[in-house]
């Protein structure tokens, strides 16, 4: 299998990086020992602060020939265990790596190192009038690197895709240390395979991604943001495709059922006229046109009064846009802090949530597991929070495998996936199957062989190299 | 009781204003109700609505663009609106006192609340120039507020919490912490097209020409901060120690 790292490694790897780039003090592996999936801890044997891809490049020859794991880590805020070194080995911790290396205003393009903070970024484009959507809620610590390795969403995925739909091109380090450029400024790119989307979700699995060329987009001027009360939860999620039928193209469509919006109050410190409702919808809409903006609003109202809203309110002015979007994203980490948890990711065709939802909560209520959903509504994409709550430590561990099983079967049957944006790291791996066929999964493990042939690339992830 | 609101529209707090050739470049700027106002309007409908009966004014001066401002107070559930419309915004606080005195002696409301000051100028004049012209008290930057037999009893935020008792009608300047001001709803938003905008013009109040005595003659970007410099490990302590000698010139 893999061989523990000795002395002579570790100094070896100090030769490459510098001595005060390897870590091995205990404060460091016990932070690259964890993400923000649950409770799993697997401990590195060092973390490697690589500076460049040439270090990165060295790094790989060595721990190919040496049968060494490497598992790069972005931000650590993964929920599928992706960046955890669960065969031990070596973290590459990418955050040295934090550079804007252009914003091209003239083809609207960025170039970047990957280790950047996603919110820095995107502030600092925003600081010219440009924009980058891609909004994962974690956007405060997660990197760019981390965003593409997962193909992350985000409330604004619903008008403006996921990250895929914003990297044009890569450069990338091969598990045999050799340096890839696919792609580039070309908006359109037809040259054999496209292997920058290949890399794109692929986990860390194939290669450490150092640098990506971001497409940028003007920043629209103006949004408006409106939040529905029902006390139907199955009524909130029926309107969402009318508005989508109505014409509207909402920059946000997200869901929370009553659970999920009272424990972000809570989080917040925040109250809502309506907050015992069964569940909201929050709209965003953006756009250039001052009152073309405030006409789409007011229709999407409408669309949620005739879908049976007991209330609608609207927030225009900044300050009030930004303290709906604090609840909304104070959802996760509020549900997470309230109990020990399993996370979720399910995704269907938009107008296939009613039927997810009602099916997920009667499924937890069956098997006596309490659930709290909230999600990015337009995308179908459900999050489903199961809590162990007043559970005992046995209750949990009989009841939570059939439950996931069941939800992600129910999720498979509509024509759904067992992940939206999450991804499959080491969490989510004996799900895989239930979802994804015999052939497909042999495809990947070919795909996976072709890439890493010693396996020392972020081992153990997303699928087993058996076969 | 009546109760008149003043409200300012400015840029919004998130809006990123720039100065070209001396001038502020507002095109393009989203602009709203200043927060400040908000919890003035707030707490004129909880005093309405308390007491049963009454009706909130809102009163606004400047360019026909603020009819946004002022269908968003309509929507959050003032009763009425008076539009002073000017050709451009009014930047002196004293000319925008004197044409909101005008509109508001026609009015004679028991209480006017405004907020302390505008988001944009900071300035907080407004109110207390109205207050001059009509010859009644004023509080400013009040974070609680009682009313009782045509008196308000206000507490004025300060190192020390002051409170202070003046005689109705009064201006009373709002302040964070007085309220949660409310979001609008979709069927307040329905209702403000319906709601009654009186609008006029300074030449009608026969105050075409203020007493303006201050202009804004140019405005110029603050020098940008230098970037923060970066040092890393022990050994860069003496270098700090040098440049914190030497440039920054603090020991
Ligand atoms: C509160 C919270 C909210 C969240 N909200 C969202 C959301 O709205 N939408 C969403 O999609 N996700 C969300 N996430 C999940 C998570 O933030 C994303 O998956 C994010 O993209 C992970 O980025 P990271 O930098 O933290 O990656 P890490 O967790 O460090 O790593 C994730 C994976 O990427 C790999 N990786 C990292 N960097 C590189 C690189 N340079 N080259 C190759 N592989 C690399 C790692 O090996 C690992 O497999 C949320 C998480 C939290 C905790």
């Amino acid at each position: 299998m893999f061989t523990p790292l000795s002395d002579i490694h570790l100094s070896h790897l100090r030769s490459i990086v510098g001595d005060e780039f390897v870590l091995t003090d205990p404060e460091s592996i016990d932070y690259a020992s964890r993400d923000e999936t649950e409770d799993l801890c697997f401990p590195p044997e060092c973390v490697v602060r690589p500076g460049t891809p040439g270090e990165i490049s060295a790094i790989m020859k060595f721990a190919s020939a040496e049968k060494i794991p490497v598992t790069p880590r972005g931000g650590g805020t993964g929920l599928s265990g992706g960046a955890l070194p669960v065969h031990g080995g070596i973290v590459l911790y990418m955050d040295r790596m934090h550079e804007i290396i252009e914003i091209d205003e003239g083809n609207l393009f960025a170039v970047v190192e990957t280790g950047i903070i996603t919110e820095m970024f995107q502030d600092a484009v925003e600081k010219v009038g440009l924009f980058y959507p891609p909004d994962p809620a974690s956007r405060g610590t997660c990197f760019i690197g981390g965003n593409i390795a997962e193909n992350a969403g985000g409330p604004r995925a619903v008008k403006y895709g996921v990250t895929k739909d914003w990297v044009y091109g890569l450069e990338v380090v091969l598990p045999n240390g050799e340096i890839i450029n696919p792609g580039g400024k070309l908006l359109k790119n037809v040259t054999g395979y496209n292997l920058t989307q290949l890399f794109i979700g692929s986990e860390g699995t194939l290669g450490v991604i150092t640098k990506a060329v971001m497409k940028l987009i003007p920043k629209p001027k103006f949004s408006a943001v409106l939040l529905a009360a029902f006390d139907d939860p199955h009524a909130a999620c029926r309107t969402v495709p009318v508005l989508f039928r109505e014409g509207l193209d909402p920059s946000a469509c997200e869901f929370m059922e009553r659970d999920a919006m009272q424990m972000a109050l809570g989080h917040v410190e925040k109250t809502l006229p309506n907050s015992d409702a069964a569940a909201h919808l929050l709209i965003e809409i953006d756009g250039n046109d001052e009152n073309r903006l405030a006409e789409e609003i007011e229709k999407a109202g409408m669309v949620c009064d005739e879908g049976g809203a007991i209330d609608v309110i609207l927030a225009e002015s900044g300050q009030r846009v930004n303290e709906i979007w604090d609840i909304r994203r104070g959802a996760g980490e509020a549900v997470k802090s309230h109990s020990i948890y399993k996370e979720e990711d399910t995704v269907v065709p938009r107008a296939k949530l009613p039927d997810l939802f009602v099916g997920v909560k009667k499924i937890c209520a069956d098997r006596r597991v309490r659930s709290v959903c909230y999600g990015h509504a337009g995308d179908g994409n459900l999050h489903v929070n199961l809590l162990k709550d007043t559970l005992t430590d046995e209750e949990w561990a009989s009841r939570l495998p059939p439950t996931i099983t069941e939800i992600f079967k129910h999720c498979v049957s509509l024509g759904g996936t067992i992940s939206g944006e999450h991804g499959i790291g080491w969490s989510q791996k004996e799900y895989l199957k239930l979802a994804v066929s015999e052939p497909e999964l042999n495809l990947m493990r070919g795909i996976k062989k072709l890439f890493d042939p010693h396996g020392i690339l972020n081992p153990g992830k997303v699928i087993d190299n058996r076969n | 009781m009546k109760i008149a609101v003043l409200i300012k529209y400015c840029p919004d707090s998130e809006a990123v204003i720039k100065v070209s050739d001396g001038k502020l470049d507002t095109s393009g700027v989203k602009y709203s109700v200043s927060p400040y106002d908000e919890y003035a309007c707030e707490e004129a409908l909880k005093i309405i609505e308390a007491k049963g009966e009454g009706e909130v004014v809102v009163f606004n001066v400047g360019p026909q663009k603020n009819a946004k401002g002022i269908k968003d107070e309509l929507a959050r559930g003032a009763d009425r609106a008076v539009h002073i419309v000017t050709d451009a915004e009014v930047t002196c606080p004293r000319y925008a006192g004197e044409l909101l005195a005008a509109a508001l002696k026609e009015e004679n409301p028991d209480l006017i609340l405004c907020g302390w000051k505008g988001i944009d100028y900071d300035l907080g004049v407004t109110g207390i120039k109205v207050a001059e012209y009509l010859g009644i008290p004023h509080v400013m930057i009040v974070t609680k507020l009682e009313l009782s037999d045509g008196k308000a009893n206000c507490t004025r935020q300060s190192d020390i919490d002051e409170v202070i008792e003046v005689a109705l009608p009064a201006v009373i300047g709002t302040q964070k912490g007085l309220n949660e001001p409310r979001y609008p709803s979709l069927k307040g938003i329905m209702k403000a097209k319906k709601k009654p905008v009186k609008t006029t013009t300074p030449a009608e109040i026969g105050l075409e020409r203020g007493d303006v005595r201050a202009e804004y003659t140019d405005f110029a970007q603050p020098p940008s901060k230098q970037a923060g410099k970066k040092f890393e490990g022990p050994e860069s302590a003496a270098e700090v120690v040098k440049l914190l000698r030497e440039e920054a010139k603090v020991i």
